[in-house]
């Protein structure tokens, strides 16, 4: 028998807030990080940016994908 | 002389061993294919590298075809195999070999809302995908595909770009174990079960430096803090 000690590190945004990783272009709404994740990676954003940022990353993968096959 | 339909996906393998067997990297106009083809004499056995066998199903009630199986055994990719192109059928059945290294963009479907792109179900991938370097967009975009039947094995894929992108009908996807190398998201994936998640997470290969896994919510929320550990303990962080 032997007794596990399971941990992680959660980043919870303040309230209204969504949390963003701009290098990885990732947004979320709760973190769980990996044990060598760096948190700094990761910046708080409001709804607008967020909505911003998903309509361009996505219009920009369409565009990458339509060109990916020449 | 009778015209035929031919997909870019096809010409592009074609030439593409050509190229390889002359060493060159010209471009080259279809009869030019035909002459360098008769040029390479005995050397010309796989030079239709894309498609071994294709078979139908046909519904008589719906008048249309309903599925279509393609052995690609001795293909080298399959990139943009049905990319962006408005599909009939309800089920694809693909057959690979270790020979293919790419799946970038092989089946992607298009965010334009043509009703002819909504009946792609079912994707059944049989064979071995260990030496593919990319899914980038592979299934981005598909958005009533329910079910990926076959284990994909992510283990050479350097990047795995929206790969499931809009695939907001997705159920069912299985994942070779400790495979997955590099970021990989789910987020779109709104009816992905627990069974899927279960595969995926435990798809994780243990990463030196630190790569994310995106599920949609209502997977977040039904894991529990073993499993959350789990996935942090690989070096994964979960957003």
């Amino acid at each position: 028998m032997q007794v596990q000690k399971k941990e992680y590190k959660i980043l919870v945004p303040d309230p209204g807030k969504h949390l963003c990783n701009m290098k990885d272009r990732v947004i979320s709404d709760q973190v769980f990080l990996g044990i060598n994740a760096d948190p700094s990676e990761w910046v708080e954003i409001d709804e607008a940016t967020k909505e911003e940022l998903e309509r361009k990353w996505e219009l920009e993968a369409e565009t990458a994908a339509m060109q990916g096959n020449q | 002389m009778d015209n035929v339909f031919v997909e870019n996906a096809i010409l592009q393998g074609w030439a593409d061993t050509i190229r390889e067997k002359t060493g060159t990297d010209e471009k080259m106009k279809p009869d030019v294919l035909l002459q360098k083809t008769q040029e390479l004499g005995s050397g010309a056995e796989d030079l239709f590298p894309l498609i071994d066998a294709v078979t139908f199903s046909y519904d008589g009630l719906k008048n249309h075809y309903t599925d279509i199986t393609l052995n690609l055994v001795n293909a080298r990719t399959i990139a943009g195999l049905i990319d962006n192109k408005p599909i009939m059928f309800n089920k694809l059945t693909v057959t690979i070999s270790e020979k293919c290294t790419t799946f970038q963009n092989a089946f992607r479907g298009s965010s334009v809302t043509d009703t002819l792109l909504k009946n792609l179900k079912t994707i059944v991938i049989n064979g071995d995908t260990s030496k593919v370097t990319t899914f980038i967009n592979a299934f981005m975009g598909r958005i009533d595909l329910e079910e990926i039947i076959g284990e994909l094995n992510f283990t050479s894929s350097l990047t795995n770009s929206n790969t499931f992108s809009n695939c907001e009908k997705l159920v069912t996807v299985r994942v070779v174990k400790e495979s997955i190398r590099t970021k990989i998201s789910f987020a779109h994936c709104a009816e992905l079960s627990m069974k899927s998640a279960d595969s995926i997470i435990d798809g994780l290969a243990y990463v030196e430096e630190t790569q994310i896994l995106s599920l949609p919510n209502h997977i977040k929320l039904q894991l529990t803090d073993a499993r959350k550990a789990q996935i942090t303990s690989k070096n994964w962080t979960l957003a």
